[in-house]
């Protein structure tokens, strides 16, 4: 079977550690990309790892030249982007193409493609999946924005073409605010990206956050692993996610899942990616973006389908089919996972960097725990603060929910604070078990 | 391109580390005993066949005594801070401060070596020294064993300037030190 034998894995922490686990089941030698902070922590232990760059990750992680060389120079031929920094950023797919290193990813064209607002929109609903109503790509003048808000009917939100992090956003409660708010979007957009296209949608309040895991191979084969719900959020951060979704109406359920496989087909994706849509209390999903990467959330459809996702994306790179069919995926139970952050939930989720002094994750049957930590380990103030996540699998809903709670009593962290307190709270929390509840506030905790 | 190598400084150690800056194949490393100022040239690191000449940091002033582990290649690939080449500051003026030191002291009294290579004091590790400090030597008198490329040769005391007779001072290298032909060995005063 042709594959890899050494693997560069162009991350840090606990998806580093994610994707090195399915290494040593393929029998593939992991090489770690570290910066100087990262050099010394425990989870490199035993294994073989580079330097790359100072802590800063602008000088380490986010410099795609250096992993590609580093891929080079210890002689892998596979690179592994793990999520967040370059994991969707072409210059690495095509730089690492260029040098004849295997992205494990899609091709630089369709990363491009849908990191584009209204290209990536305009390809999905070509592809037959529902958009929330707004204009018909970037908006050429104020007129057609008063004309397209009135036609979807207020609020509506005018938003930067290039944007991204919240910046170039306006929102329009009425006729008369249309003008104020694209120009002022407008502004925002060009001084922060450079680029003064807008594009106006339909504000929605009160959605669910509802997103599609999809698998294409190299030969155009393409399935679905099922959705997950991410509606526990705080400033778009996933708090807690879930499978299947605990509201969705399972006509509209299939006819996404289906037409989610037919858009990446259609675009010619590679690899594992999810779709990401807003469901609207009219029962509806909406696309609104598309990640063309692993998720953090992985881990919940993988307890589910009992697939690994990270071996099923090493073999597609490598030029395998798909090793299932649609038929072969069957979905079971419940799954529920929490991320874990060195936070402080009662101080304003304020990050706590620092040494934990004492480590231990609950295991058993149903019970997963994700994670880089150890006794020792010092939490770098570098990088992003998530410790661990737990998974727990149970035939219902109610059943995973109280697996997780017992998980996480289970679960000991000392040195630094964590968010344990509040996902108990959400869990416990009768708006939650109802599923009463969308992205606006956390159910069963006020900060 | 031009980047600039980062110097570490290990505690109670004159030596010098100076690391990459980058992570790349390391070619046209600095041979051994060179001479390192700031700003001089240690070679060029190529990342993704992009050349960057490598310069010395401020600071980083000595010779060149390690250029870490496998210099012969002619690119070895290097991690970003790790080792490239090991500054001894004091290897100049120290050594000939040493020297002029010695000689100084003995009132211009100093053996040196005739030969370079390795430096016994004794025949073989369980025969007495062949001197001793406080003892006395004269013309002729062996003082100690150089191997050379695997081959031992006595070295005699003998040497410009020296009186036919002398006591020794003080030995200046270790039992089993690397020498180098004219290097002082040990200090001498008038017997």
């Amino acid at each position: 079977m042709p594959g890899f034998r050494r693997l560069l894995i162009a991350n840090r922490g606990e998806v580093a550690v994610r994707v090195a686990r399915t290494c040593d089941e393929m029998g593939i030698t992991p090489v770690f990309a570290v910066s100087e902070a990262d050099a010394s922590a425990g989870y490199l232990e035993g294994r073989e790892w580079v330097c790359i760059g100072p802590a800063r990750a602008s000088e380490s992680y986010l410099r795609a030249e250096r992993l590609v060389q580093a891929a080079k120079q210890t002689g892998c031929t596979a690179l592994h982007p793990g999520w967040g920094f370059l994991a969707e950023d072409p210059l690495l797919s095509g730089l690492s193409a260029q040098h004849g290193v295997t992205f494990i990813g899609p091709p630089a064209a369709v990363i491009h493609l849908m990191a584009k607002k209204t290209p990536a929109k305009q390809a999905m609903a070509a592809a037959g999946l529902r958009l929330i109503d707004g204009s018909d790509g970037v908006l050429s003048n104020v007129e057609e924005a008063q004309a397209v808000a009135d036609r979807v009917g207020y609020p509506v939100l005018l938003k930067a073409e290039s944007g991204g992090g919240g910046r170039g956003m306006r929102i329009a409660r009425a006729a008369d605010e249309v003008t104020r708010a694209y120009e002022e979007a407008q502004a925002e957009a060009t001084a922060a990206f450079g680029d003064a296209r807008l594009y106006l949608e339909r504000l929605i309040e009160g959605g669910r956050h509802v997103e599609i895991q999809i698998f294409v191979d190299k030969y155009g084969q393409g399935i679905h692993l099922g959705e997950r719900d991410c509606t526990v959020q705080r400033n778009h951060q996933k708090l807690i996610e879930e499978s299947p979704a605990p509201v969705l109406d399972p006509q509209e359920r299939l006819r996404t899942l289906e037409a989610s496989v037919r858009a990446a087909t259609s675009i010619g994706y590679v690899g594992a990616g999810t779709m990401e849509f807003l469901l609207l209390p009219d029962g509806t999903l909406r696309f609104m973006e598309m990640n063309t990467r692993l998720q953090v959330e992985h881990c919940v459809t993988e307890m589910r389908t009992g697939i690994d996702l990270v071996k099923e994306q090493i073999q597609v790179a490598a030029g395998h089919p798909l090793s299932v069919s649609q038929d072969d995926v069957k979905l079971t139970g419940h799954a529920i996972e929490c991320r874990i952050n060195a936070e402080d939930p009662s101080e304003g989720f304020k990050p706590a960097p620092g040494t934990i002094t004492k480590w231990e994750v609950p295991s058993g049957d149903g019970i997963r725990v994700d994670s880089h930590v150890s006794s020792g380990y010092e939490v770098p103030p570098f990088y992003d603060s998530l410790l661990c996540k737990v998974i727990a699998h149970a035939e219902t809903r109610e059943q995973a929910c109280d697996k997780m709670i017992d998980a996480l009593g289970a679960l000991v962290c000392e040195g630094v604070p964590t968010t344990i307190p509040m996902h108990q709270a959400i869990l416990r929390d009768e708006a939650f078990r109802r599923a009463d509840y969308d992205t606006r506030s956390i159910p069963g905790w006020t900060p | 391109m031009s980047v600039t190598a980062k110097l570490k400084r290990v505690d109670g150690e004159t030596r010098l580390r100076v690391v990459s800056p980058l992570i790349g194949y390391w070619r046209e490393a600095p041979a051994n005993g060179s001479l390192i100022k700031p700003g001089a040239s240690l070679g060029r690191i190529e990342v993704l066949g992009l050349l960057h000449d490598v310069v010395a940091p401020a600071g980083a002033q000595g010779i060149v005594v390690s250029t870490g582990g496998e210099a012969a290649r002619a690119a070895r690939p290097v991690g970003y801070g790790e080792l490239l080449v090991e500054l001894d500051p004091e290897a100049v003026m120290g050594a000939e401060a040493v020297a002029a030191d010695a000689t100084r002291a003995a009132g211009g009294l100093v053996y040196r070596a005739p030969s370079g290579g390795r430096f016994y004091r004794k025949a073989s590790p369980d025969k007495p020294s062949f001197v001793n400090e406080g003892d006395v030597v004269s013309k002729g008198q062996p003082v100690g064993l150089v191997e050379v490329m695997k081959t031992f040769h006595r070295i005699g005391y003998e040497g410009d300037g020296l009186p036919e007779q002398a006591k020794v001072k003080r030995f200046l290298v270790e039992d089993g030190a690397d020498i180098m032909t004219g290097d002082p060995i040990f200090e001498l005063e008038p017997a």
